[in-house]
């Protein structure tokens, strides 16, 4: 700041500061400080003094460091001051994903009575807090966790009974069985009810048929 | 701090300020400021000004707040610079 000061009568414009020879030589230099807006110690770093509108200021903040960080469990604290340094903290129980960070980790995979498919996966990871140099003025920090699912339909069928035809019946591949699936029998199935020369299902035939002609001339029948 | 001074031929003992009659009225102090130790800008929040030894100093240190929260923070919560730490969620 600069003052318009009268000495002797005499103004001078514009004096910012003041120059005095000390005794024993040299000068001192008086300055006009009401310019200075520094208004309280808790501007200022401990152990630093200023002068600002006439009055002088010692400084209160506290420079901290990463050791004057704290963690208990997932929860970080970082006290109010100065950090002259980036400061960081480990959080050992911390499990996050951050957006920048991608957690790989094996899936647990259920599947239910209905053919639900779910994928689900718990991801963990440290999280180290950091601070950019500066005046951090109040706060608690915490911890980040992540976790995730996902789903599938399957085709499902229920309880069914196939009776064998003379075309194959399929279940599809994928097909989640909701039921017992039955393929019937018949007690029938055996060589003596099937005619000799003629198999079914694996079971050759062994029953005689009788074998019926008649004479075109005589109209006899004959059965053999 | 203060100084001996020579004036007019007059020692004055310990003198930390000198006051003069400004022109138009009232009077203007000036400090010897010697003693101050800030040696930086950074060793003063911004926003602030001081003197010390004689130099005008600028303040230059940031203030930075953290915030934590279980959900995707606010657009309007804090300013650039400041640290957000979400507690959970995705």
């Amino acid at each position: 700041m600069a003052s318009n000061v009268v000495i002797q009568g005499i103004v001078y414009q514009d004096c910012p500061e003041v120059n005095i020879p000390i005794q024993g030589g040299g000068t001192a230099r008086f300055l006009d400080t009401s310019d200075a807006t520094l208004a309280s110690g808790g501007q200022m770093l401990d152990g630093y003094t200023a002068y600002s509108n006439g009055t002088k200021y010692t400084g209160s903040i506290d420079t901290k460091t990463s050791s004057d960080l704290t963690a208990s469990g997932d929860t970080v604290t970082v006290p109010v001051g100065y950090y002259a340094a980036e400061a960081s903290k480990a959080v050992t129980h911390g499990s996050a994903t951050t957006p920048a960070t991608t957690i790989t980790a094996t899936p647990t995979i259920t599947i239910s009575s209905g053919g639900l498919i779910t994928a689900s996966v718990s991801a963990s990871q440290s999280v180290t807090p950091t601070i950019s140099a500066g005046y951090v003025s109040s706060g608690t920090a915490g911890t980040v966790s992540a976790s995730g699912s996902n789903t599938k339909q399957m085709t499902v069928k229920a309880a069914t009974t196939y009776t064998p035809g003379t075309s194959a019946q399929t279940i599809a591949s994928g097909t989640y069985l909701t039921g017992a699936q039955t393929i019937s029998g018949d007690a029938n199935l055996v060589p003596s009810s099937i005619v000799a020369g003629i198999s079914i299902f694996g079971v050759n035939g062994s029953a005689s048929v009788p074998i019926i002609s008649q004479d075109s001339v005589t109209k006899v029948l004959s059965i053999s | 701090m203060s100084k001996n001074i020579s004036l007019m031929g007059a020692v004055f003992s310990d003198v930390p300020a000198v006051e003069l009659p400004k022109d138009g009225g009232g009077t203007a102090l000036f400090y010897d400021t010697t003693d101050a130790t800030v040696t930086g800008n950074g060793q003063i929040l911004n926003g602030y000004t001081a003197y010390s030894n004689g130099v005008l100093y600028t303040g230059s240190v940031t203030i930075q707040h953290y915030y934590t929260g279980s959900s995707t923070p606010s657009s309007s919560l804090g300013v650039n610079g400041d640290i957000y730490l979400q507690t959970s969620g995705a």
